[in-house]
């Protein structure tokens, strides 16, 4: 390639400028995105208070499920937050809770498999957090999609007589990613 | 005079352009009109519109069905008519001075590459934009512009700047526009192929709808990208000259996304609905046939005030 190595100073500055205000349009396209993925509203049921995303569709709850609530945008296994009220006996262990929610978990979902648990605090509360993963077969069979791997994690807090279950579920490639945001749900958890 | 060299090649200089200095040969290409590149443009608007009527009616007419391998291929081939069907106008209107094959390959090829390698990463995993930039109609317009627009035209901006440009090929300001209209048709083509093969094939007649839309709108961002940098190159503009012209093209960029999207919602009943993306493709090829008339009508307008200098 024949190149024209004469370059002025002025072509330099203008490739600098390019450049520059390539990145403040970016810069100002990412504080976009991080104020759009932290708006949230409050939410209130059964002596819990939260701040839940805005914007996400909120389902109708089963009996003891207060909120369950889904990411729209995106394709495939949309990240799904939950809170459940349980009644417990009074003195009751978050580790025993626990024990009780993976059996229904494994009735309810498909391959189930306990990846972690331990103890936890979240704003000095302390709690239970297992973490699991299972199969999320589509039910639509209008649309042959291969079922997904799913990550989740349930938080278990007993107060009185009573457990609050705080669900966090994501496709495996968006767990990551989303947690950081659940983390914020979490910690505005008020019972 | 003599001290100076030419802009293009660095050869002693004879002629000026504003503060530009040029050899006798790079000023006779630097004020020549070359109306063949803007035949090609409308050639191209119009046989992609031909085109793609014409698979619809097809695919309407014949009904076609094939398997899944099948339509990810056919929905590959359809990515890659639109640049086939520039580049055969293009060298067909362009035969008295042709740009080298090799070096709309290769520009074209380094747009598929920043596609492929750098704005498709980006946009599935650090901006991850489908879960956020559909929000609501505000964030779409400005994530659109913002990291749509800017990044898109960046890259096909920097398939050009940082190879061919200073070439001694690269010795029309028209030039800049041709280079430019490779690296848009290559970076279109890969979001194409993207598209295709992440949806697992496409139905041929919504797909090939798509494949033109999003070709036409590409390479016409690129277009007026590639008008500044062409200008930049010839004429010795300010500072601000290139960057407003990347935030021109990202803008339009990020207006077309949104305005797409929002034309081509149809109303959803109980027996119909979804989307009508004919009106996509009339906006593109209006978007492409007007973004070429004002920048021919700026290049012409160039070269006489040029020339009456």
């Amino acid at each position: 390639m024949n190149t024209n190595t004469q370059r002025s100073l002025g072509d330099r500055y203008s490739d600098l400028a390019v450049i520059v205000v390539t990145l403040v349009a970016v810069f100002l396209g990412w504080w976009l995105m991080s104020s759009v993925q932290s708006r949230s509203i409050p939410f209130e049921a059964a002596g819990v208070k939260a701040q839940m995303p805005a914007g996400w569709l909120t389902d109708r709850a089963d009996t003891g499920v207060i909120l369950h609530t889904k990411e729209m945008g995106g394709s495939g296994f949309g990240t799904t937050y939950q809170l459940e009220v349980l009644p417990v006996a009074s003195g009751s262990l978050p580790a025993e809770i626990a024990s009780l929610y993976s059996l229904n978990r494994a009735k309810d979902l498909m391959a189930v498999r306990v990846l972690d648990q331990q103890e936890v605090s979240v704003n000095g509360q302390k709690g239970y957090k297992v973490t699991y993963a299972y199969v999320d077969s589509n039910p639509d069979v209008t649309r042959a999609n291969i079922p997904i791997v799913v990550r989740g994690v349930d938080y278990i807090f007993v107060v009185g007589e009573r457990a609050v279950v705080a669900t966090y579920r994501a496709s495996e490639d968006n767990y990551e990613a989303d947690f950081g945001r659940f983390r914020r749900f979490l910690e505005s958890l008020n019972f | 005079m003599t001290d100076q060299l030419c802009c293009v090649c660095g050869k002693p200089a004879s002629k000026t352009i504003g503060q530009r200095a040029f050899c006798d040969e790079h000023y006779e290409t630097a004020t020549h009109p070359r109306g063949g590149v803007w035949r090609s443009v409308w050639g191209q608007v119009i046989a992609l519109v031909v085109f793609v009527v014409l698979v619809y009616v097809a695919e309407a007419f014949f009904k076609p069905v094939f398997g899944q391998t099948a339509l990810v291929l056919a929905g590959v081939l359809l990515a890659v008519v639109p640049a086939i069907i520039w580049l055969a106008f293009f060298y067909q209107q362009d035969r008295l001075e042709p740009e080298p094959k090799g070096f709309i390959a290769s520009v074209f090829i380094l747009g598929m590459l920043v596609a492929a390698a750098i704005w498709l990463p980006l946009a599935e995993n650090v901006f991850r934009l489908s879960k956020w930039l559909y929000a609501d109609t505000l964030t779409t317009i400005l994530g659109g512009i913002l990291i749509v627009g800017f990044i898109q035209e960046f890259l096909k901006y920097a398939a050009v700047r940082y190879s061919v440009y200073r070439s001694a090929e690269f010795d029309e300001p028209t030039d800049g526009i041709v280079y430019a209209t490779a690296a848009g048709l290559g970076f279109a083509m890969v979001l194409n192929i993207q598209f295709v093969v992440a949806n697992g094939g496409v139905d041929l007649g919504t797909g090939v709808i798509r494949v033109a839309i999003v070709s036409l709108a590409q390479a016409s961002f690129a277009g007026i990208t590639g008008y500044f940098l062409g200008r930049a190159k010839f004429e010795s503009e300010p500072l601000w000259w290139m960057p407003l012209g990347l935030t021109l093209a990202a803008v339009l960029n990020g207006l077309f996304f949104w305005l797409r999207t929002e034309i081509t919602q149809s109303t959803v009943t109980l027996t119909s609905g979804g989307s009508n993306p004919w009106y996509g493709l009339l906006l593109a090829a209006a978007m492409a046939g007007a973004t070429a008339a004002v920048l021919a009508w700026l290049i012409r307008r160039n070269i006489k005030s040029a020339l009456g200098a």
